[in-house]
């Protein structure tokens, strides 16, 4: 091809570009999404803390009294990592299942979860309040990694089913 | 490449253009975030293009782009060839695009690359993810790249004449640049012949 037709075919191509930046939510979204690969590099530093279930209430067999979960479809998990809490609640949806949750205690504002299996990966900041959810998740056994100021907790075995 | 044909395209050899991709991925292995950013600089206008060429809302192609960059997290270790990352993420963009599509309509949509690829060989109508469409959006995609190496005056002489919508006279480009209308013909020729070396290289 000679060069001007290869000129004019640059021409051509620039000409036929109608391409847009895609939306600046979701490139937020994907920058986002490699802060709990980012900081891993630095989680050695992190003290490490393993949850310890305390309590699940699903709605089968929810004790007299318990009112938290009984009143919808929601399992409620309640993990202990030394001075701080994860509530959780478990829910079928549409697609899949919906996981609320919240880390109670200092050292958790906006801080990055993941929930991960060999299959699946959902990375989400929690709010200033430390909540956090996900949606869609398929069924299956999960870690969930809480990435704090000082401290990661690992919630090693989340069965959702 | 057919050079009897007039329309036959101009395959840009993967070129230093292409050289610091196998970089960032790297770079992206060992968690940094500046490389992957870069990735996503590099690469988000291409990965949307795709699903939006081939006739999805604005809301199915930003689903196409995040699920195109989860799974490229998810994959990052796994990828073999990091100098080939444009083509991965191509082939990855045009599978979600048409998981996408069959979904809307209702169809079952293939769970593995096999069966997706086979399910697109057999086809008739493969106008919105033709391999022609792909490797256009590939190329609009390596001359953006290139355009953004020319030195700043190149830059706005090229785009303003041929990126934009709307007509530009010589007249607004040579007041753009500062120059006399007169000296934006041969200033024009010469950008795109530097424009067109990049390319070449």
């Amino acid at each position: 091809m000679s060069t001007e037709k290869k000129l004019q075919h640059i021409i051509d191509l620039m000409r036929r570009d109608d391409s847009t930046d895609a939306p600046a939510d979701s490139v937020r979204w994907a920058s986002n999404l490699f802060r709990t690969r980012a900081a891993e590099s630095e989680r050695s530093l992190l003290k490490k803390v393993a949850a310890i279930l305390q309590m699940e209430i699903s709605p089968k067999n929810a004790a007299f009294g318990e009112r938290s979960a009984s009143a919808s479809q929601a399992r409620q998990l309640l993990f202990q990592a030394e001075e701080n809490a994860i509530d959780l609640r478990i829910e079928p949806s549409q697609s899949g299942f919906s996981i609320r949750g919240q880390i109670l205690g200092e050292g958790f504002a906006s801080a990055w979860v993941k929930l991960f299996n060999d299959s699946n990966v959902f990375a989400i900041r929690a709010t200033e309040m430390s909540e956090f959810a996900f949606n869609d998740v398929p069924p299956g056994r999960y870690e969930l990694s809480i990435l704090g100021e000082k401290a990661e907790i690992s919630l090693k075995t989340i069965d959702i089913e | 490449m057919n050079d009897e044909h007039p329309n036959a395209p101009v395959n840009f050899p993967a070129s230093t253009l292409e050289k610091s991709d196998a970089d960032l991925v790297r770079e992206c292995r060992g968690g940094n975030q500046n490389a992957w950013d870069e990735l996503i600089a590099r690469y988000q206008r291409l990965i949307y293009a795709i699903p939006r060429r081939a006739g999805l809302t604005d809301e199915q192609a930003a689903d196409v782009f995040q699920d195109v960059f989860l799974t490229l997290f998810e994959k990052l270790d796994a990828i073999e060839h990091p100098e080939k990352i444009r083509s991965w993420i191509v082939t990855t963009a045009k599978f979600k695009t048409w998981g996408t599509v069959r979904a809307s309509k209702g169809l079952y949509s293939p769970e593995t690359e096999e069966e997706m690829e086979q399910e697109l060989a057999n086809l008739v109508d493969k106008t919105p993810l033709a391999d022609e469409t792909l490797i256009e959006l590939e190329q609009q995609h390596l001359i953006r790249t290139a355009l953004t190496k020319l030195e700043k005056r190149c830059q706005t002489i090229l785009s303003m004449l041929y990126l934009r919508q709307a007509p530009v006279s010589y007249a607004e480009v040579a007041e753009a640049v500062g120059v006399g209308e007169t000296s934006i013909s041969p200033l024009r020729s010469r950008c795109l012949k530097k424009l067109e070396k990049l390319l070449a290289t």
